[in-house]
């Protein structure tokens, strides 16, 4: 019986943990403002940020991992907590923006 | 019982932890708030003539990451987007002089009103739906 009571106690607490987790990952994306990001391109000129842009124009990939150009497997491990297309920078040319934590 | 409950907790760590769709979580409105912002954006700083490329583009981000977008357009400019049939979406009403406004034609909002050309307008009535949420705007530049 006190295994039991036990074993219940750990699960609630394990969800609890993963329900408020989750919620934290949604506040997170209401954090970012999108004018504040536009300055972010593909020449990785922001040492902040974690982000990967995606150039819709030719379908290029570049990932920055804190100022430093890198391949996927870098971003593994970090969650995407912010996108948003944007239509350009100084001209149009359309992009994703994905910024990882 | 304690070692199960231990199993357990393993396993939905590792479901947890490498759940690939973090992007559920995007409320449709950020995801409309992007679509209404870029519009803007572009018409005040490349010019109208973007429109119709960047809707293009949203409508296949939103069909990729999962969501239902669509919208209504009314506009004296040819924005090089299909015309409104009646029964189709992503697709304008172009007009010159003068347009009526009303909700049966822009399907998802609820808008009464009259458009006079001059001055220019572009407006857009949009939809963007997940499976348990969705947010519908009207917004004229």
């Amino acid at each position: 019986m006190v295994e039991l009571a036990f074993s219940i106690t750990i699960l609630t607490f394990f969800f609890l943990y993963t329900y408020y987790y989750s919620k934290y990952d949604n506040y997170n994306i209401y954090t970012f403002d999108p004018n504040n990001l536009i300055y972010l391109n593909s020449s990785c000129n922001n040492n902040l940020y974690i982000y990967k842009i995606i150039n819709l124009t030719n379908n290029d990939i570049t990932i920055c991992y804190f100022g430093k150009h890198v391949n996927s497997t870098y971003i593994q491990n970090y969650k995407p907590v912010f996108e948003y297309l944007y239509a350009g920078q100084n001209y149009f040319d359309p992009y994703i923006l994905i910024i990882f934590k | 019982m304690l070692l199960a409950t231990i199993i357990i907790i393993i396993i939905l760590s590792f479901i947890t932890y490498y759940n690939p769709s973090p992007i559920d979580n995007i409320n449709p409105n950020l995801i409309g708030k992007n679509f209404e912002d870029q519009i803007i954006y572009i018409y005040k700083n490349f010019g109208y003539i973007y429109i119709s490329n960047y809707t293009l583009h949203f409508q296949n981000y939103t069909k990729y990451i999962s969501y239902n977008f669509s919208f209504i357009c009314i506009s004296s400019y040819n924005l090089s987007i299909q015309e409104c049939t009646g029964n189709n979406t992503n697709c304008c009403y172009y007009f010159n002089g003068y347009f009526i406004v009303n909700k049966s034609i822009l399907k998802y909002c609820n808008e009464n009103f009259i458009l006079y050309n001059p001055p220019d307008w572009v407006c857009f009535c949009y939809n963007v739906s997940s499976s348990n949420s969705y947010y519908v705007n009207f917004f004229c530049i």
